[in-house]
């Protein structure tokens, strides 16, 4: 990359390849500094830290190589990330997780479904609502009474 | 005889009503879910692992079997009727397939596929009955170092199999490898990668890991997608081929088996390669190679024969070696792992019935197979018009119970959700989950027997070259190594993967 003007220089920055050495760099730093922290001993009686510190500075070694050829190879930018599928699917999940222990499994997959559907809700709720219904019986008959999954149906009042 | 009195055993074990029961159950949860759209062999057999768990191993490996080639077979349907292959193997299928579709012979597409898979299902059956024994007494002779280099060996035969620059799959690998040391270090029980977080203590579960990266992130990116038009063939005519058309495809559907057996048992190999091979073979033999690409039923025939061969034999390394080929193998494992038993040559001596129950499980499934999709294709194609927005909640709301069924802990279930995060973000950045999926799975085992083969020569590295087994499977893997790095291959295998 010799003489390139400032916005190229930028640009490339956004390359997928440069963009996924810098992430597997810096994963592996993360594992690397976790693994020198504990104890090392040696190869022939490896104490808990011996393999993370290998493991982490060849993954950082191997990030930083290719986020060199990413710098150099060709202009393949990273499309933006969509925030709206990003968010309802993670706060579809940790609601979820929320409710699954306080207000049982029915509230908790009630909790989900909306939460997923914000980002296409289109003003459908009696669509939305069947969903739910739907899915909760699904879900009830196969996970709380097939399966035997230990888990609440409704809210415990009281305790 | 050995074999017929093997064989007999997995026929008896099959044959009861609860083993026989779960096998269907299997095939036709498998096939229900594999034909949603969207929804990929992989993902398929993630979502339905939890409704495994609480039975006995036989009979839950013996549901995965059925699981994991109804997926398969629904992926081809999607293929053949909506040009949507769910997965690699059956991309090539999606080619002359639709083309058949669209000519309003969808019926007799989706039946060859189904017949090619049975005689490809029954046929890699048998090579497996014949071969396994062999290969699993030869594999009981590997010591620990012997072992870490067939892992390695493995691990790179996925990273040559992945799509994208071959730096970035290795990179994935290491760091699945990486998320396999997290938890409690088994000899200093000390934690290790946990970052302080309780929850990790026992490592991640593969389930969430697994959940995570191909089912969750799919959903991010397949709604990023504006809705697809759903351009599902309503016309799907007559099911069974006629004379001309069984004679047009015999010869396919044979060699399609004896490709796809052959790939399927090489690691890292797997289904992908196997129906690319079988559908450029048949172009090639072929007296008229034009006509491929506008209908051609070899096309169809070959590559969805070597599939489900592939899809088979894959089991083989899976079952004698303790080695998954793919993804989809990867799960069976962490699967079996859960059950508590650890595949490997001991396998066929120790379980038997486990083994051969197995074996005569893919006969059966095969026919359930059949039976089940001439007459329910009407289901399948109504399945799949169900417009995306109504099926990713659900989707979504199975990885999670899924997911919390598990260990009953909601920790698991926000874990999920990172991971699902983590997995769109490579997505957006092409890396291959695949490999880091393999690693994850082979990490613990692979430094189990890394830290025991240093063990017993106290330190001396060596033991790696000096053991004939272990120095040429990592000479190979090397080999392997060098080859994907080197430029002028590395452009071949470019070009390879575009067509």
């Amino acid at each position: 990359m010799s003489f390139r003007s400032l916005p190229a220089v930028l640009a490339q920055l956004r390359q997928k390849d440069f963009l996924a050495g810098l992430l597997f760099l810096v994963i592996g730093a993360v594992i690397a500094l976790e693994g020198a922290g504990l104890a090392q001993g040696s190869a022939s009686r490896m104490g808990p830290g011996y393999l993370p510190l290998r493991l982490g500075v060849m993954l950082a070694s191997l990030g930083f190589v290719i986020a060199l050829q990413g710098l150099r190879g060709a202009a393949d930018p990273l499309q933006r990330l969509a925030p709206a599928p990003l968010l309802a699917a993670t706060l579809a999940l940790v609601g979820f997780g929320l409710a699954i222990e306080y207000a049982g499994l029915i509230v908790a997959t009630a909790l989900l479904v909306a939460a997923a559907r914000l980002i296409n809700w289109r003003g459908r709720v009696f669509e939305l609502v069947l969903l739910v219904l739907v899915l909760a019986a699904i879900v009830v008959a196969v996970f709380r009474y097939g399966l035997g999954v230990p888990v609440e149906l409704w809210p415990s009042l009281g305790d | 005889m050995d074999l017929l009195h093997n064989l007999g055993l997995g026929f008896s074990v099959v044959f009861t009503l609860g083993n026989l029961a779960y096998c269907f159950a299997g095939v036709l949860l498998g096939t229900i879910v594999g034909v949603l759209p969207g929804v990929g062999p992989v993902v398929t057999i993630a979502l339905l692992l939890p409704m495994t768990f609480g039975l006995p191993a036989t009979t839950a490996i013996i549901m995965l079997a059925g699981i994991y080639y109804g997926a398969q077979y629904g992926g081809s349907t999607t293929a053949i009727l909506m040009k949507l292959p769910g997965e690699p193997s059956s991309v090539v299928t999606a080619i002359d397939g639709h083309a058949m579709a669209q000519k309003g012979q969808a019926g007799v597409a989706l039946g060859i596929a189904a017949i090619g898979s049975f005689v490809a299902g029954t046929l890699a059956a048998g090579f497996m009955a014949l071969f396994s024994p062999a290969l699993a007494d030869f594999a009981l002779e590997f010591g620990p170092a012997d072992n870490f280099a067939l892992m390695a060996f493995g691990l790179i035969g996925a990273v040559v199999l992945a799509r994208g620059e071959p730096l970035k799959a290795i990179a994935m690998v290491l760091t699945g490898l990486a998320l396999g040391l997290v938890g409690t270090d088994v000899s200093s029980s000390q934690e290790r990668l946990t970052f302080g977080a309780a929850s990790l203590a026992d490592g991640l579960s593969f389930v969430v890991v697994s959940m995570g990266l191909v089912g969750v992130s799919e959903i991010i990116a397949n709604l990023e997608r504006s809705e697809a038009e759903q351009n599902a063939q309503h016309h799907i005519g007559r099911l069974l081929p006629n004379r001309a058309e069984l004679a047009a495809s015999w010869k396919a559907i044979l060699r399609g088996t004896g490709i796809g057996s052959l790939f399927g048992v090489l690691p890292g190999a797997g289904a992908a390669l196997a129906s690319f091979t079988a559908y450029s073979a048949e172009k090639k033999l072929a007296k008229d190679p034009s006509r491929f690409g506008q209908g051609a039923i070899e096309g169809v025939a070959g590559p969805e024969s070597a599939n489900n061969a592939a899809a088979q034999t894959a089991l083989v390394p899976l079952l004698t070696l303790g080695l998954p080929s793919g993804a989809t193998t990867a799960l069976l494992l962490g699967a079996l792992t859960i059950q508590g038993i650890v595949p490997g040559p001991q396998i066929m001596n120790d379980m038997p019935d486990l083994f051969w129950g197995v074996i005569a499980s893919m006969w059966i499934g095969n026919i359930l197979l059949v039976i089940l999709n001439l007459p329910l294709i009407g289901l399948w194609v109504r399945m799949m018009r169900i417009p995306y927005r109504l099926l990713y909640p659900a989707i979504l709301l199975f990885c999670a119970i899924g997911v919390y069924s598990v260990a009953n802990t909601a920790a698991d279930v926000f874990l999920t959700a990172l991971f699902g995060v983590l997995g769109y973000v490579f997505i957006k950045l092409d890396c291959d989950p695949a490999p880091l999926l393999l690693g994850f799975i082979l990490g613990p085992l692979m430094e189990e027997n890394f830290r025991r083969a240093l063990i017993i020569t106290q330190g001396d590295f060596h033991v790696f070259v000096a053991r004939p087994i272990s120095a040429t499977l990592l000479l190979a893997a090397l080999v392997l190594l060098v080859t994907l790095l080197v430029p002028a291959i590395r452009r071949g295998r470019e070009v390879a993967f575009q067509e």
